[in-house]
């Protein structure tokens, strides 16, 4: 089996493949028992979704629209920058909340059982730079069908940063950091043209003529934001207008380095796996588990540590039951952790500061080339 | 006023960031308010017979009324999910007219989720959601409300809770043309099922032209041809209206039919009943494919697509379930179905369906779900 592994030569950092995950850990009649009852604890969650759940989401929409109404009355009305900057830091709160807790989890259709038209998966639009109906296809679709699989899952690295010796060294990569940075400020207009394949446009593989739909799509969606942010709230201030500009900026940005960190939280700690073509071909139900649970990492901290991570906090859960309301990983997590402990599966899982330092060690390792001496250890 | 009241409708009929807003906060402050749905407040609860209650609801002002005979769909939400059913108005046009209220009789059906938690979980003051009134039961010669004319003779025949929209049309003549000439042939179970009994026997001391004739099938077995004659041996002059349980509908519509009665002269109304009853299969077997989530499923042609969606596992939008509201249209790539309600193919041009009442016939495709 190892020898259908691609790119061998870049194999020196890639610590598990399939055919390790069969011999040295689990037998397939493993895989499947576990399978069946990480299934089985799935069955369960959806069995008893109610008015738990509908009251629960409903009073997040509240909190942020509370928070989004007061934060922009504060920018625009305050007259004192303390006030200016409690309304900053009030519509933050609420573009994260809107962004992470309710829009991600809604367009994953974790409510769509609600049956309630504002809280449906296929028409939620939420307030960033990208379009939903792209974020449904790159992020829903790609992102969590192939997890961490090298060349497919295109969040690994977003197709400009190394993370992990799966990706040749180029000497751009010294300015790793750098493109992390970069990104992580800008990232709601990553995410928005994600789609757009920029790499593989650049190399000529895809053209661009291709991509003209979702990219206008892209700058449809940009310049509704804009308008929102940048011009009609701030001409609703007069000749207050500037500091609007610079209120709603800042509230953009927290958000944008926000959701980058708990993302990047998510899949590129030093613990998260990463996955080939390979591993996904004839694929079970417990494997796929499996690959989700090596694939992502949690962190743990406060009941709204987890509530403004959309708890993506949660992200092993997340990626094991992407349609259920994530409210319910919390209780979950135990139960999955018990499993995984039964069938000696490692589960990623530590304090929030402790798991972004991995995360930021590793862009930081994978900024420079693969070591010789290292890859003979290993 | 005017072209404020048009801005006003125009800006509603958005559904933008901004309108959900301002939507949000008149809710926050009372669901009445509510401009994006209509909000209805129980007014007041009546035990009508067993099992079985009047609810009386105050519309908003912007709530267009009613003919008699029409009906509504009210939006509930129990344990988490909305549900939406379709209920006749059994209240006159005059209380509306009067007072701004209204009412719909909900019977309590064996495993029937809205009305079970309609007959006990809701209380007064609670919000019910409604739409526009709808349905085309109605009397055609209800306009002459105030000339006080007697309008033609007219048949009632009700089964069950299909008594609801009549009882409008009834105390509509009791208001406006107390001279009509008027039967209501009403079949229950027994005495207990009976809705409306006291009202009906007070009306039949008050209308001289009113014949009341209920019968309880307990005792007295179904409605028979001769039954229905001797209840109304000029049956053929009558305007008929008929609302009941779908068998019940099919035998009457016999009887009256073989009585010499025109199809024109008889108007139906089905939603007395479960809708259940009224569906047509296809009877061929294939493989629908929803192509958005990859999930392919077998049908046996006596599914809609609503449903066969969700046995795979989606969750797809929904509203009445009825073939009314279109909150469930998906589009077709491919492939045949027919409407459940008519038994007709749906055009094969047409790729907007309603997957409430599509049922496939053979391999379909969907693309947006």
């Amino acid at each position: 089996m190892n020898s259908k592994v691609k790119q061998p030569d870049l194999l020196n950092e890639y610590k598990f493949s399939k055919s390790e995950l069969s011999s040295n850990s689990l037998t397939k009649s493993e895989l499947d028992a576990f399978g069946d009852e990480i299934d089985q604890l799935k069955k369960e969650a959806i069995a008893d979704l109610g008015q738990r759940d509908a009251d629960y989401i409903r009073s997040i929409v509240r909190k942020q629209r509370y928070s989004e109404i007061s934060g922009r009355a504060l920018i625009h009305f305050s007259l004192d920058p303390i006030s200016w900057a409690v309304g900053v830091g009030l519509l933050s709160v609420s573009k994260i909340l809107e962004n992470m807790e309710i829009g991600h989890n809604v367009m994953h259709g974790q409510y769509d059982w609600m049956n309630d038209p504002k809280l449906y998966s296929q028409t939620y639009e939420w307030d960033n730079n990208c379009d939903s109906d792209s974020w449904r296809k790159t992020h829903n679709y790609e992102h969590h069908t192939y997890t961490n699989i090298i060349g497919q899952d295109r969040d690994y690295g977003y197709g400009i940063l190394r993370l992990s010796d799966d990706t040749p060294w180029k000497p751009r990569h010294l300015f790793n950091f750098l493109t992390y940075g970069v990104l992580s400020a800008f990232f709601q207009s990553g995410v928005g043209v994600h789609e757009l394949e920029i790499e593989k446009v650049a190399s000529g593989e895809v053209s661009l003529k291709e991509k003209k739909p979702m990219l206008k799509a892209f700058f449809k969606k940009v310049s509704k934001q804009t308008l929102k942010d940048y011009i009609i709230f701030p001409l609703l201030a007069g000749p207050m207008a500037l500091k609007v500009i610079a209120g709603n900026a800042l509230a953009n940005l927290a958000r944008n380095l926000w959701t980058s960190t708990v993302i990047f939280c998510g899949h590129f700690t030093e613990n998260s796996h990463t996955f080939h073509d390979v591993d996904y071909e004839n694929e079970t139900r417990g494997e796929w588990y499996y690959r989700q649970i090596l694939g992502s990492g949690n962190f743990t901290g406060g009941k709204w540590l987890h509530i403004m991570s959309g708890n993506l906090s949660y992200q092993i859960e997340h990626h094991m039951f992407p349609d259920v309301p994530a409210h319910r990983y919390e209780e979950m997590s135990p139960k999955v952790q018990d499993i995984c402990k039964k069938y000696g599966i490692a589960y990623n899982t530590g304090g929030f500061w402790s798991q972004y330092k991995t995360v930021l060690a590793r862009v930081a390792r994978y900024s420079l080339p693969p070591r010789k001496a290292n890859a003979q250890l290993a | 006023m005017r072209t404020l009241q048009a801005f006003s409708n125009k800006f509603w009929q958005h559904n933008g960031q901004l309108q959900n807003y301002i939507d949000f906060i008149l809710c926050e402050i009372d669901p009445l308010f509510s401009r994006q749905r209509i909000g209805a407040e129980v007014f007041q609860i009546i035990n009508e017979a067993e099992n079985t209650k009047t609810f009386i609801l105050r519309p908003p002002s912007r709530w267009e009324g009613f003919k008699p005979g029409q009906y509504i769909s009210v939006e509930l939400e129990i344990n988490g999910v909305r549900m939406r059913r379709n209920y006749s108005i059994s209240s006159s046009p005059k209380l509306f007219r009067e007072k701004q209220l209204f009412s719909i009789t909900v019977k309590e059906i064996d495993g029937g989720i809205v009305s079970t938690y309609l007959n006990n979980g809701v209380q007064t003051k609670d919000v019910v959601y409604i739409s526009a009134a709808s349905g085309s039961f109605g009397m055609d010669d209800l306009q002459s409300i105030d000339t006080n004319v007697p309008l033609s003779s007219t048949l009632f025949v009700a089964a069950g809770s299909g008594i609801t929209p009549i009882m409008s049309m009834i105390e509509h003549i009791k208001e406006y043309n107390p001279d009509t000439v008027f039967t209501l042939v009403y079949y229950t179970t027994n005495k207990e099922q009976q809705i409306f009994s006291k009202r009906l026997n007070g009306l039949k001391d008050l209308l001289p032209n009113f014949s009341f004739i209920p019968h309880l099938t307990e005792s007295e077995g179904y409605i028979t041809k001769e039954q229905l004659k001797s209840d109304c041996p000029d049956i053929t002059t009558r305007n008929i209206y008929l609302c009941g349980p779908q068998a019940f509908m099919d035998s009457t519509k016999e009887y009256a039919s073989d009585l010499g009665v025109s199809d024109t002269a008889l108007k139906f109304e089905s939603f007395g009943s479960s809708p259940n009853t009224l569906t047509y299969n296809s009877e061929k077997e294939g493989v629908v494919n929803f192509t958005q989530s990859g999930n392919s499923i077998q049908s046996k042609g006596d599914k809609t697509l609503l449903e066969l969606a969700e046995l795979s596992g989606l969750n797809p939008k929904y509203g009445c379930r009825n073939g009314i509201c279109f909150e469930c249209k998906c589009s077709r790539i491919d492939g045949q179905v027919l409407n459940r309600l008519t038994g007709e193919l749906i055009p094969e041009d047409q790729s907007q369906i309603q997957s409430c009442i599509s049922v496939p016939v053979g391999n379909v495709s969907i693309s947006d779900l």
